[in-house]
């Protein structure tokens, strides 16, 4: 090889930059460095509604895999011992201490606000971004300073929104969720990433409902990873026993 | 003074002409500005306590107006109608400014089926099939929820609520949900109802009541006073002017930022009726002159000079008329007050400056003994005869004004206040008989709203919210409540497996709590209509199916009652109680009138009195110019009783107006009594003279002021239509009571003075 083919070698690299990414390969990698096989915590909710009345509650919530969650309140008092399940989508339970006993809860609840919060029970459960959205466009941007992936994704619904990815660790900082009109509804921040046992966890996740005026903040203390949760840990008797 | 501005304007004409003109060109462009505003909860006060419970509803629980869109199809339960009804329903709730739709297809339910708990849609899918339709059919109808409350009993018409974010552009929203239905196979079958709808219905027909009916005024006036006076100058000189009294006067609302509001729509006809008499005197005295000799320029400063006393004093009466509703609680009609007032002066000054100005400049008029001069002789011989029969019958005449007087009184006792805005649109119309549909087949389109501020998860809290709701079941004309109380007891029902003994409200805090904590899974709105996050604040709203004063006010007294035993005696946890919501907007408009009409009458009739009495140095003559007014407003007031018409927003004006308008009348016939009296006139021929002089103008101001305002008779609102026939008939007795009354009265004087 000549000089002359070499610095043109050398040049066409360097003009290539980084590799070239795909936006599924930028959402796989990104599912990648956050996912576990599963997750425990105790998380502090605290809500802010549009006239600024806040509520705050704790929660220890186990998780395993995308579809697995048991969630039992340990504040307010009246709530206590108060707990949700899910082992599928359709599959949700509750038990509420007061009654003594667990009852299935079927319906569209799945897309409602958690506990009078801006978080849907979805949200809750897919934290990791378990859904299949299509990437439609991406564009590379600065997000505070921070060089970041733009994403536009649109899932199976239909349903639009705009994640900002942290190019050098992968790690999601934004998302937006857009209505029919393009316009943002709803502004999830993530922060406070915990590295554990090789994944990134957002200690810190604030949502912004922009149509309700409402926020809410989720912070996650005392978060293991792969600790070994068992299948069986999902039941009705455990339930009761608040897990 | 008169005398110095008449010789003023006179030397510099084409100066007054140019600076009104330059006032004209910067206070025009201000109209542009001016936007309507039919909204009647913002007509009352802030500090109403109605409006703040109201304003705690639109800050908490996302709004309180409701736009109800009637759907009649026959049969509801048709798979294509339900289908229709659904797309509906998700078009309105994607509306910006739409905070919900409430419709048989969105509606959440909590229920138990065997050991599950399903928080879902009443219809989560339209059945497609006849057995699934008829078990939907049969699954409605027997739920009071939904019965008479969103499918009328006969499962033939339905209900959509859309609710109106409280910041939103409630017309915007109207319109654009009139758009959608335009796009819907259900639309010849939909008409709305709701104050945000009833209340651009008001605002649209308003406006194009006053884009036709306003030149419609003028143009009657012209054809009424150009066929009295024989002059096309003598007529088009006095409205030009008051037209830009007019284009002024709104300039000034415009720049002030008032919004127009129903009584305000009614400023330019009230001015361009009442103000066009101050030119007409000035040009009919020029005329005066000009026939003994004076040419144009000399003619229009005597004018200024001698008709101006009592055209100052028609105009400060008139003004003071006007202003005596500054007193009024209601901003509206303060506006009205404080504008028609300085319309008044402002018409006062252009007939002093503008209309001399302009009769030296360009108006050569015609001299003595033409046509016109004939028939104004004619005119004056025929009110002077009448003048004197009038004088030697004053006895009998005093004793009939004042049985008319009195029988009028007792028949105005039938006049009350009444706010129920369906009534401002005719019977038959749309808006009319959706809100009948509204409240015989839903139980109302208007609803009672309550506020509650305690420890509402407290079970003694709500226990006592529950027995207020039974109590307010008991309320004639409430139709249905809904509060956290019937959503607590529907869940515990659902979560003990549907068993009826479990329809009751939960016993312990706890158990409340996880309820809520439960329903909070429903969707946000389920809860969020009723109960803050912090469980510190509820909401109980109450259909109400009349729209009448007379019930509401009614229903108030009940209601207090009710509030006060559920909420303030007794021990327990402490709840305070308050009560708002469109009844209750209505109901204190209602009051305001109530108390201020009078008062505003009482301060017209004292500031008339006090200006005729000082400007005339006379009590018995304030007094006097007192009894026509007196007369006018009981005739006014009895035809009201008689015809069964009551005050609202407009005609709650008509004492003031009658006042302000009646008084020019007895100022100018005052005034050239005093003149005549000077000149040595005594007894009958005074009063003769009086009358031949000033009462062929009396005559052709009341007929004209009288068919203009009648031409609002064809008004598409009732409650315009209402006023301007109101007016005329008004204008009718105002001329009655000073060509017939006011003479009876002042022809004792001489006589008092013969036998002192």
């Amino acid at each position: 090889m000549n000089l002359w083919a070499l610095l043109i070698a050398v040049c066409g690299i360097a003009a290539a930059g980084e590799p070239a990414m795909t936006g599924k390969q930028i959402l796989d990698k990104v599912r990648e460095v956050t996912s576990a096989a599963d997750r425990k915590a105790t998380a502090v909710m605290t809500i802010t509604d549009r006239n600024q009345r806040v509520q705050s509650r704790t929660m220890r919530m186990v998780m395993k895999g995308d579809s697995k969650m048991m969630m039992t309140f340990e504040t307010p008092a009246d709530l206590r011992g108060v707990t949700f399940m899910t082992t599928s989508t359709d599959n949700m339970w509750i038990y509420l201490p007061a009654q003594g006993r667990v009852r299935r809860i079927s319906g569209s609840m799945a897309d409602q606000g958690f506990g009078g919060s801006d978080f849907s029970y979805k949200d809750m459960a897919n934290i990791s971004f378990a859904d299949e959205p299509g990437v439609e466009k991406m564009s590379e941007a600065k997000l505070d300073g921070t060089a970041v992936w733009l994403l536009e994704l649109k899932d199976g619904n239909g349903k639009r929104s705009r994640l900002w990815v942290d190019k050098a660790r992968f790690l999601p900082l934004q998302v937006e969720q857009l209505g029919v009109d393009g316009k943002p509804t709803k502004r999830i921040f993530f922060a406070d990433f915990e590295n554990k046992e090789k994944s990134w966890i957002p200690a810190s996740v604030r949502m912004l409902d922009l149509t309700r005026g409402s926020s809410t903040e989720l912070k996650l203390e005392k978060l293991e990873l792969n600790t070994g949760v068992k299948d069986n840990l999902f039941t009705e008797s455990n339930m009761k026993r608040g897990a | 003074m008169l005398s110095r501005l008449g010789r003023l304007v006179t030397a510099r004409p084409g100066w007054v002409i140019a600076v009104v003109l330059l006032v004209t060109a910067a206070l025009a462009p201000f109209i542009s500005r001016l936007r309507i505003e039919a909204n009647l909860t913002r007509i009352l006060p802030v500090d109403d306590p109605g409006r703040k419970t109201t304003s705690i509803v639109d800050r908490e629980f996302g709004g309180s107006d409701i736009v109800a869109v009637i759907v009649e199809a026959g049969d509801i339960f048709q798979p294509v109608t339900l289908y229709a009804l659904d797309t509906l329903a998700a078009q309105f709730a994607a509306l910006p400014g739409v905070n919900g739709v409430q419709s048989l297809t969105t509606l959440q339910d909590v229920k138990g089926v065997g050991d599950d708990v399903v928080v879902s849609r009443i219809i989560d899918s339209v059945p497609a099939d006849s057995a699934g339709v008829a078990a939907l059919r049969e699954q409605v109808l027997s739920d009071s929820r939904y019965r008479g409350v969103l499918v009328s009993e006969d499962g033939s018409s339905a209900l959509l609520l859309v609710r109106v974010s409280p910041e939103a552009d409630q017309e915007k929203v109207v319109r654009d949900i009139d758009r959608v239905i335009d796009g819907s196979p259900l639309k010849p079958g939909i008409s709305l109802t709701g104050p945000p709808a009833q209340m651009k219905y008001v605002r649209d027909w308003m406006v194009a009541d006053l884009l036709v009916l306003l030149p419609l005024v003028v143009l009657v006036l012209v054809l009424v006073l150009s066929v009295i006076f024989r002059s096309w100058y003598g007529v088009l000189l006095p409205l030009g002017a008051v037209l830009i009294a007019l284009i002024w006067t709104m300039g000034l609302v415009g720049l002030f930022g008032q919004p127009l509001t129903l009584a305000l729509v009614v400023l330019p006809t009230v001015l361009v009726s009442v103000g066009s008499a101050y030119g007409i005197h000035i040009v009919e005295r020029w005329r005066a002159e000009r026939s003994q000799g004076r040419d144009s320029r000399a003619a229009a400063g005597a004018a200024v000079g001698n008709t101006g006393l009592p055209v100052f004093l028609a105009m400060a009466t008139t003004a003071a008329g006007f202003a005596s509703n500054v007193f009024m609680r209601i901003a509206p009609i303060r506006a009205f007050a404080i504008f028609a007032s300085v319309g008044v002066i402002l018409s006062f000054i252009l007939a002093l400056t503008f209309v001399p100005a302009v009769l030296c400049l360009g108006v050569k008029g015609r001299s003595a003994g033409s046509g016109q001069e004939k028939h104004t002789g004619r005119r004056s011989r025929l009110l002077a005869a009448w003048g004197g029969w009038v004088s030697r019958h004053r006895w009998p005449v005093l004793a009939a004004a004042a049985l008319l007087t009195l029988a009028c009184l007792v028949m105005a006792r039938r006049v009350h206040p009444e706010t129920d805005f369906t009534s401002y649109f005719k019977p038959g119309s749309m808006p009319a008989r959706a809100a009948r549909t509204v409240s015989e087949r839903f139980g109302g389109g208007q609803q009672f709203e309550f506020v509650l501020e305690g420890d509402i998860q407290d079970p003694a809290v709500l226990a006592r919210m529950e027995r207020f709701e039974q109590g307010l079941k008991q309320v004639p004309h409430i139709t249905q409540t809904f509060s956290i109380v019937g959503v607590l007891r529907a869940t515990n029902k659902a979560f003990n497996g549907g068993r009826p003994e479990f329809d009751r409200l939960p016993e312990t805090r706890e158990a409340i709590a996880q309820y809520l904590l439960l329903l909070s899974f429903s969707g946000s709105d389920f809860l969020a209509d009723f109960l803050t996050t912090d469980s510190r604040l509820a909401r109980i709203t109450a259909k109400f199916d009349r729209q009448e004063s007379r019930e509401i006010g009614l229903a108030m007294v009940r209601i207090n009652k009710l509030m006060g035993e559920c909420f303030e005696s007794g021990d327990g946890p402490a709840v305070t109680a308050s009560v708002g919501g469109m009844p209750m907007a209505l109901y204190a408009l209602h009051q305001s009138i109530q108390q201020n009409q009078l008062w505003s009458i009482i301060i017209a009739l004292v500031a008339v009195f006090l200006l005729v009495a000082v400007l005339f140095r006379s009590v018995p003559l304030g007094l006097a110019a007192m009894l026509p007014m007196v007369f006018t407003l009981s005739l006014a007031f009895g035809v009201m009783g008689l015809l069964g018409i009551q005050v609202d927003l407009v005609t709650a004006m008509l004492g003031a107006i009658a006042v302000g308008i009646g008084i020019d009348y007895s100022c100018h016939l005052i005034a050239r009594h005093r003149e005549e009296a000077r000149a040595g006139a005594e007894g009958e021929e005074l009063i003769r003279r009086t009358l031949g002089a000033v009462g062929p103008p009396i005559l052709a101001n009341a007929l004209a002021v009288g068919l203009g305002f009648a031409v609002l008779a064809f008004a598409s609102l009732v409650i315009i239509q209402r006023f301007g026939i109101l007016i005329a008939v008004t204008m009718l007795f105002s001329s009655i009571g000073a060509l017939v009354l006011l003479p009876a009265v002042l022809s004792r004087r001489p006589k008092e003075r013969r036998t002192q």
